[in-house]
């Protein structure tokens, strides 16, 4: 027998294997199954290696992702089943980029300093039979101790710590509530400085209007009511006042 | 509609794969993608490079052809010297036809050229923040 023709024996095989198990969900036969289809994963992972995690990781992903695709496939639809994996496993791959990549991205040279730092650390602690010192690590690698230190904290960096984390020992105290925030009274107060010294710039009208409508919030037909004046009047004035307050603020700044 | 178009010719040898990933991360990252998405464009142009030449051996060279279009996306255009011939299976189906899949989930749009009835190149398209 010639390899071409064991092939596409292999391959009848493997769709009536598939029918079978479509039919039935054995698992044993899914134990089968997904055997035979491990290469898809394999490849699939191979292409997306070099892109900051693992080989091996993005294997065990891929070879879930395929445990995943078998159970939701249905031979009925008529896809096969590589074009129908295909897609589930690069999706479970990329899912794994965003969860497990790190938010912060360090450049590349700092990238590669950092694996010789770990494997520096992996080996003086075995060498001393102790965690080596910063001094140490730096001599090892051939860089000054401030090199070593500001690469240790840069690692530090690229973890995002949760909001939820506590900071305290009895863990009454999260991070959100020791965070900073924006302080918006400054501000609250140098506008409200502004506001009062235009309004006296304003005749009695008009002070009247923006005063119902922005600070009463009562409509522009309400005003018009009130004042015996049309809708239309009002509009057009408050457009022109708030023309003239744009006008002042600009000047003012 | 301003369309910016680059073009690249190598010769079909896998060493020049290389130089059409580079071309390819470039025009991508001027044509204003992410990281992320350049890698995914990376990845699905070398496939279709492997994938055309794994087809026959006897291809010349590639040509490779970027449009942008600053405000959609990206088209990009491979071809072959040749019409493509099956003439040795180098792997069997399932696993050539597995890189055309891998472009497909990666791109927005994946076409086959042919050229009476034979394959000479792959079209694709990559449409922003998709």
């Amino acid at each position: 027998m010639n390899v071409q023709a064991s092939t596409k024996l292999d391959s009848e095989n493997l769709e009536a294997l598939l029918r079978e198990y479509c039919k039935t969900r054995d698992i044993g036969l899914r134990n089968i199954l997904v055997q035979k289809y491990l290469y898809i994963a394999e490849i699939i992972a191979k292409k997306f290696a070099n892109r900051g995690i693992e080989y091996d990781d993005l294997y065990q992903v891929a070879s879930l992702a395929l445990i995943k695709a078998l159970e939701r496939y249905d031979i009925n639809k008529g896809y096969k089943f590589s074009s129908f994996a295909t897609p589930t496993i690069i999706g479970e791959i990329k899912n794994y980029f965003r969860d497990k990549s790190r938010i912060i991205r360090l450049p590349r040279k700092e990238n590669e300093m950092l694996k010789k730092l770990e494997e520096a650390r992996i080996h003086l602690s075995a060498a001393l039979g102790r965690s080596p010192k910063s001094e140490e690590l730096a001599e090892y690698l051939g860089m000054t101790t401030e090199e070593v230190l500001e690469l240790m904290e840069s690692n530090q960096k690229t973890n995002p710590l949760s909001l939820d984390y506590y900071i305290d020992e009895d863990k009454e105290t999260d991070l959100s509530a020791v965070i900073g925030y924006e302080e918006n009274g400054y501000i609250r107060v140098e506008n409200r400085d502004f506001i009062d010294s235009i309004m006296d710039k304003l005749n009695d009208v008009e002070k009247k209007v923006i005063y119902e409508r922005f600070y009463n919030q009562r409509s522009q037909k309400d005003i018009a009511e009130e004042m015996g004046v049309s809708q239309m009047y009002i509009s057009r004035l408050e457009r022109k006042i708030l023309r003239k307050l744009k006008y002042m603020f600009k000047n003012s700044i | 509609m301003e369309m910016d178009n680059i073009y690249l010719k190598v010769p079909a040898k896998p060493e020049y794969m290389l130089v059409i990933r580079l071309t390819t991360s470039a025009v991508a990252s001027r044509a204003g993608f992410g990281v992320d998405e350049i890698e995914d464009i990376k990845l699905a142009v070398s496939e279709a490079g492997t994938y055309v030449m794994n087809h026959d051996r006897s291809i010349e060279w590639l040509e490779l052809t970027f449009k942008v279009d600053k405000e959609k996306g990206m088209w990009i255009d491979i071809f072959a010297s040749k019409s493509v011939h099956r003439d040795v299976p180098f792997f069997d189906d399932e696993q050539i036809e597995l890189s055309f899949y891998i472009m497909q989930s990666l791109m927005d749009v994946v076409e086959k050229t042919m050229d009476n009835g034979v394959l000479r190149g792959i079209k694709m398209y990559k449409k922003y923040g998709g």
